[in-house]
């Protein structure tokens, strides 16, 4: 592919004819320097020659003297080493996050390698941490046929890259909307995460927590999860500490997930994460780039998930008036009823499923009633709790469920939960969850 | 295929053209039309050999072409109308024996008359051209150890507390002498000449101001009297 580029600035500069294949990436002027004396974290500047719809990796390895250090951690890079195009790009090196904070490094160079974005991280429930093949990836766009192979929904746990990026969180003033408000307002999410393609199964819990029982008991090994509280996944020591850090109970849910993958980061999703994931891309109250016409009953919403209308409830006419009424079905229901099997309805343009309806999803967020109209980066929610009623330690939930309607399925819909639901005993059905995985990956 | 590139010195030719905003930077192989000055590369030499874009104002009857450095003897250089670009040479080696820091002025002039000026800044460091020195503890002696000449960076864009900065400015105060330096791009290097410059030995205490932001960085240094030349690696 030929491309013609101009390096602009009133500069008084040709332009250059860029002979690049699609087949050609390459890695090119490569510097390294270190901020001495202001800092010791080192600068790797370089420039990537490719396709601009390609994106890439980039693997680095260290060198002191031509004797190879091995790739140097991820967790001790930042910058641009995840899906990046071409053009310049920037990688900050912290030499004090390896072993190399004490030893000078008298002749340092790097090499890097460009590998293609991992966009699907593929998780062997069955197999423990550290055992050869419980990881593998995979490099699809959208993979659009995980959906005909039941082991990605009960013995496999699938996450999609979603790449960071800038977008409007909320809804705008035209939308039909109910709830708390949904303002919006830029939030620019800084770092790549993986996020479940799928709303976390009942048979992946049971591959956790063998003892898990809850949600619809038909054909429940790949219906979601339900009935399981924040704190039955997070904790109530550790875990009640977000947003002051990542940390969870050892013995709760995501605690054995951690353990049982390696993936220290692996966690629930902010508010932040869990929209920007839904919305992929679009601007419109649901994923498909279509808004609902209709509060209760919509079509477009129809195709996207499981909600009131389209089999989420069971509906009966009144004797006296012939009214069609709507109820709760219960949990022996087949999967036409209740919710669906994951996957069921179409997925949103980042290939994940379900992000409207089936059932709500648990973020880590605490509770608060609006999130304003300023600008934030990586927003985590607020630092403490705000009360709502007589109620505390209320977290957020997203996405509507299969009792939900049309209105509060959008994906500015915004939930809280009442503090029993927080509870185990009293988690309701209809709330379940799916995880995310930040980059770079902790192990 | 993809391709793994090490830190090596290339063979393309870099471009080079003046911008009266400061640094410019043309690349055969640089593809991005959004490439702005404000960005390491455009600073950093890659190649011995550098293409000099010029492009004379309308009236101008000549040129001249001042080149200094730390440790190179100032070049000048006079050129006319028929010439569209010189041919700069910044060392004789692959890589550069020690790192520099470069200032380019191009006068243009329309009889006397200065007509118009343009200056970069251009660095040759190692590790553009091989290998850098990492000294990771910055508690150690090491660390704070300088000997003679040192190319010292700066940049607004390390934190996200300064990227708003408009300038940035350093000051240096060494044991017989200070000076304070005013920077109009947000980034770059400086070439700290210590050499027979009545600098002294001992301490040497670094603030760097990232003007707009109120934040600053300093940095503390020992020039000792051993008198061992620094050498690249």
């Amino acid at each position: 592919m030929k491309r013609i580029v101009l390096t602009g600035l009133g500069m008084m500069m040709m332009g250059w004819a860029l002979f690049v294949s699609a087949a050609d990436e390459e890695v090119r002027e490569v510097a390294v320097r270190q901020r001495w004396p202001w800092s010791p974290k080192v600068d790797i500047h370089y420039v990537v020659a490719c396709d601009p719809t390609q994106r890439v990796d980039v693997a680095v390895e260290g060198f002191n003297n031509g004797a190879s250090l091995g790739r140097l951690p991820e967790a001790s890079l930042s910058g641009d080493v995840y899906g990046v195009s071409y053009g310049e790009h920037h990688i900050v090196w912290d030499p004090a996050q390896t072993a190399y904070s004490n030893t000078p490094l008298t002749g340092f160079s790097v090499a890097l390698s460009l590998v293609p974005a991992k966009t699907y991280m593929i998780i062997d429930l069955s197999k423990s941490a550290g055992q050869e093949g419980q990881i593998t990836y995979r490099t699809d766009g959208v993979w659009y046929d995980i959906t005909n192979r039941v082991e990605h929904m009960t013995t496999n746990l699938v996450l999609r890259r979603i790449e960071p990026d800038t977008y409007i969180m909320g809804a705008p003033g035209a939308e039909i909307k109910d709830g708390m408000p949904q303002t919006q307002h830029a939030v620019t999410l800084t770092q790549p995460f993986y996020i479940g393609v799928f709303e976390f199964t009942q048979a992946q819990c049971k591959q956790i927590m063998p003892s898990y029982t809850g949600g619809f008991t038909v054909d429940g090994a790949t219906r979601p999860a339900e009935k399981i509280s924040y704190n039955t996944l997070r904790g109530t020591v550790a875990g009640a500490s977000w947003p002051t850090n990542h940390d969870v109970d050892a013995t709760s849910f995501i605690g054995l997930l951690r353990t049982k993958t390696g993936l220290k980061g692996l966690d629930l999703p902010t508010e932040a994460q869990w929209e920007y994931a839904c919305r992929a891309g679009t601007g419109t109250g649901l994923n498909n780039g279509t808004d609902i016409t209709n509060s209760l009953a919509d079509g477009n919403l129809a195709l996207l998930g499981r909600y009131k209308y389209n089999g989420g409830c069971l509906s009966s006419n009144r004797l006296d008036t012939g009214a069609v009424v709507y109820y709760e079905p219960p949990v022996t229901v087949g999967v036409t009823g209740g919710t669906a099997r994951v996957g069921s309805y179409l997925p949103n343009a980042w290939g994940l499923y379900d992000m409207h309806g089936n059932v709500t999803e648990w973020c880590l967020d605490f509770y608060t009633n609006n999130l304003g109209a300023a600008a934030v980066i990586d927003p985590r929610g607020p630092a403490i709790w705000e009360p709502f009623l007589a109620l505390k330690y209320l977290r957020m939930r997203r996405g509507g469920a299969y009792l939900s309607t049309a209105v509060q399925c959008r994906s500015a819909y915004r939930c809280d939960a009442s503090a029993s639901y927080m509870q185990a005993h009293d988690a309701p059905l209809y709330t379940g969850f799916r995880v995310v995985v930040p980059l770079p990956l902790e192990q | 295929m993809l391709k793994a590139a090490m830190c090596m010195p290339l063979v393309a030719a870099v471009g080079i053209c003046f911008s009266p905003a400061g640094m410019c930077r043309a690349e055969t192989v640089t593809a991005d039309i959004a490439t702005t000055t404000e960005s390491w590369l455009w600073q950093t030499l890659s190649t011995n050999t550098v293409p000099l874009a010029l492009n004379w104002p309308n009236g101008a009857t000549s040129a001249q072409l001042v080149i200094s450095g730390m440790n190179c003897a100032t070049q000048t250089v006079a050129l006319t109308p028929a010439e569209s670009n010189y041919m700069w040479t910044a060392f004789s080696t692959a890589a550069p024996a020690q790192e520099e820091v470069y200032e380019l002025r191009l006068t243009y002039y329309e009889q006397s008359a200065v007509s118009a000026v343009y200056t970069a800044r251009l660095a040759a460091v190692s590790g553009a051209f091989g290998a850098d020195t990492v000294k990771a503890d910055t508690a150690s002696r090491a660390w704070r150890k300088i000997r003679n000449d040192a190319v010292i960076p700066y940049s607004a864009l390390w934190d996200a507390t300064t990227t708003a900065a408009t300038n940035v400015q350093m000051a240096i105060a060494g044991p017989a002498r200070s000076e304070t330096l005013f920077f109009d791009n947000k980034l770059g290097y400086y070439g700290l000449k210590l050499l027979n410059l009545g600098w002294g030995f001992g301490t040497f205490d670094l603030t760097l101001s990232f003007l707009g932001t109120g934040v600053t960085r300093n940095a503390t240094l020992f020039r000792s009297e051993d008198g061992v030349l620094l050498s690249l690696q």
